[in-house]
């Protein structure tokens, strides 16, 4: 089991304190820090981020999931961590990014947002859908999410 | 090992220039002599000659410290080896018993890079509990400490214990309650102070010292912290895990006076935290000394009561309605405890679910019911509640089958009676098992239906032959609500070929209700209380 190949979908609270300016620091840290250590234990994924709440995708072999999550569960700069997917996957969809992120100013972020659209009763397939879509939609148009990606 | 003992009696350890570093400690963990080696690879100032380890570094490096107290509190091995990462160089220590008073130590520095593991590359991620001290080390820690010159801090304990660990143990096996083990030590490990030290009790209790820290804000701040911490999910052999830990403090000068209560106080206040404020802390306070030792005693006394055969059943009969005759007997646990009365079911049967003894005690109340039953009439019933604990050792079918073999009641006059909570938590598994047991010719009543989450989903699920509307709706039956209830259901039952039962009925006018809309069976005072063995032939007949 312990080297086969997982997905991990979890929501949780923002905890950053401060200004933007302040989180987008914050955010820009765990993103540098996210991609040089899944870039070590392959593990590819996305993260999203909408002011309230961090969605994350993580894939990789179930023992590197495993500690990675465990590291980011102790992460005192988020809460209230639901895991919405936790499962074995036949392929990777991610596997171009080690951490691609979606910002609060992106469209999928607003998607999820969305006027009655509460993001503890989004599925895990459904955010999983959406960070894929947005992710390649962003590389298409060339955007500069991409080089934070 | 001769030629460790030649070097014991030849050596002059401080004149041995190698890269290995060498020590010789006594049984206490004082260091008698060391080469210089071993004080450049642990910092340690040069006049160490009968002090210990912790006296020498003890806060300032926690990680050393638990590693050589580890080292030298190792059982009586000749040699044992013991590998951690301080500072990014991996040192692996060798110690070698020379005699009973004095212990050899080699210790060596080896290059990060040898190691390509992620262990060793992130130094914060640790091996888990077996890094940790144990609790015999922890006493010596705090037997050693001295009060700091300025006296605004103190040392402050915090005994952690996760919340039915031994649930997920028997669930999910045992591997499963490693791993989570690991886990948890590992995410204390990252909150913690560096002068903190973490520390396995047994199995599922850890505890932190704090030493220089100022109290109470700190062991209160990192209560919470840690309670908060341990209730994230955790991923687990392919799956997500849950569990949550109660935690209590004691802290020297504050709440307890001397360093010797320290660790018996702190674990005072877990257990008032395990039972009044699970998933938080508690602080230790005088009066837990007292209410503690009452639940203590209830636990032993009850861990003794089937031994001192205390426990006694007694028989409620049931009866059909339309032409009132006994069908059938639930059998009811009693405890009566000389000197201390009848003990309620409603407190010790939770706490027997708590310790597992509901294992032997609900076996003794199916051999019992059953031969009991075995005496009377080939018509009459028999009624026996099973708690779902019963159902986590998966053998429950075996336990069934003996009873009846050993009372030689027939299959068909026993019930079994269980209730909506066993099949909220594990359904498939419970259905497994009850299925099972039916093919014994056994039967399976849904007990207490009303009560909790009620699914038509488990009425489908299941053949039951019984089900039961718990007594509080028959006692609100002047209530519209409870009536509707009570027509709902029986109406449900007959649908779908389910006798129904209600229990609790003590006038004649609830009687006549029920007759009226179609229940067939009644329990309670209106016919009998609960009676003795002996009582039931007078009953019967
Ligand atoms: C929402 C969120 C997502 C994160 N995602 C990752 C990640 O994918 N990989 C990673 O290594 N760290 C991630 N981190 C950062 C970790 O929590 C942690 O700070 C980092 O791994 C460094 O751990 P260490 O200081 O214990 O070595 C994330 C943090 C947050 C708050």
């Amino acid at each position: 089991m312990t080297q086969d190949l997982y997905r991990l979908i979890y929501l949780s609270r923002n905890t950053i304190p401060g200004s933007n300016e302040n989180i987008h620091q914050e955010i820009e840290q765990i993103l540098a820090v996210s991609r040089q250590r899944n870039a070590a234990s392959h593990i590819t994924g996305a993260l999203m981020f909408n002011r309230e709440c961090f969605a994350q995708v993580l894939e990789g072999a179930h023992d590197d999931i495993q500690e990675t999550f465990e590291r980011i569960q102790c992460d005192p700069r988020h809460a209230d961590v639901v895991v919405l997917d936790f499962k074995p996957v036949q392929t990777r969809r991610f596997s171009q990014w080690s951490m691609g992120y979606i910002g609060y100013d992106s469209l999928a972020s607003k998607e999820f947002t969305a006027s009655g659209f509460d993001v503890k009763q989004l599925s895990g397939e459904r955010i999983y859908d959406l960070l894929h879509a947005h992710l390649y939609a962003a590389e298409k148009a060339g955007s500069s999410l991409v080089k934070i990606a | 090992m001769t030629t460790a003992r030649d070097i014991n009696t030849a050596m002059d350890l401080p004149a041995i220039d190698s890269s290995c570093g060498l020590a010789l400690i006594d049984h206490a963990g004082k260091m008698i002599s060391v080469n210089p080696a071993f004080l450049k690879l642990f910092a340690l100032p040069p006049d160490v000659q009968n002090k210990t380890f912790a006296e020498l570094t003890g806060a300032m490096n926690p990680v050393a410290t638990h590693f050589l107290l580890q080292a030298i509190d190792g059982e009586h091995g000749i040699v044992s080896k013991r590998t951690i990462v301080i500072d990014n160089k991996t040192l692996t220590a060798h110690i070698i018993e020379l005699n009973q008073a004095q212990r050899l130590m080699m210790v060596e520095s080896l290059p990060a890079s040898l190691f390509p593991t992620p262990e060793i590359n992130h130094p914060a991620r640790t091996p888990g509990t077996a890094s940790l001290i144990n609790r015999s080390m922890l006493s010596k820690h705090i037997a050693n400490w001295k009060p700091d010159r300025s006296g605004t801090v103190t040392p402050a304990m915090l005994m952690i214990g996760l919340d039915r660990f031994k649930r997920i143990n028997e669930t999910l096996g045992h591997d499963s309650g490693d791993q989570l083990l690991k886990f948890t030590a590992q995410r204390l490990l990252r909150v913690i102070r560096s002068d903190d030290i973490v520390a396995h009790f047994a199995g599922d209790q850890f505890a932190i010292l704090q030493i220089n820290q100022n109290q109470p804000v700190a062991a209160t701040t990192m209560a919470e912290r840690i309670a908060e911490l341990l209730k994230r999910p955790f991923l687990v052999n392919g799956q997500q895990v849950n569990i949550s830990a109660s935690i209590g403090l004691a802290i020297l000068y504050q709440d307890t006076e001397s360093t010797t209560d320290l660790i018996k106080h702190a674990e005072l206040a877990l257990y008032d935290a395990k039972h009044n404020a699970r998933g938080g802390y508690r602080r230790y306070e005088q009066s837990l000394q007292q209410s503690a030792s009452e639940q203590h005693e209830l636990e032993v006394n009850l861990r003794r009561a089937l031994f001192l055969q205390e426990f006694t059943l007694f028989y409620q009969p049931q009866v059909r309605m339309h032409d009132k005759k006994i069908v059938g007997f639930e059998a009811l646990i009693r405890w009566e405890k000389l000197g201390a009365g009848i003990i309620s079911p409603l407190r010790f049967i939770p706490l027997a679910e708590d310790t597992r003894e509901i294992h032997e005690i609900g076996q003794w109340v199916l051999q019992t019911a059953c031969r009991e039953a075995a005496t009377w009439p080939e018509n009459i019933q028999i009624a026996v509640n099973v708690s779902p604990v019963q159902f986590e050792s998966n053998n429950l079918k075996q336990i069934v089958q003996a009873a009846l073999a050993a009372s030689g009641l027939a299959p068909q006059r026993l019930e079994l009676e269980i209730t909506e909570g066993l099949l909220i938590k594990n359904m498939a598994n419970a259905l497994d098992q009850l299925k099972e047991i039916l093919t014994m010719g056994v039967s399976v009543a849904l007990d207490d239906f009303g009560t909790g989450y009620s699914s038509l989903n488990y009425l489908s699920s299941f053949p039951f032959s019984k089900i039961k509307i718990d007594q509080s709706f028959v006692h609100r039956m002047h209530t519209d609500k409870s009536r509707t209830l009570i027509k709902a259901v029986i109406a449900l039952g007959s649908a779908l070929g389910i006798k129904t039962l209600a229990e609790g009925v003590e006038t004649e006018e609830q009687f006549d209700y029920l007759a009226r809309n179609g229940c067939e069976e009644i329990q309670g005072y209106l016919i009998s209380k609960p009676v003795p063995a002996e009582q039931i032939p007078a009953l019967i007949s």
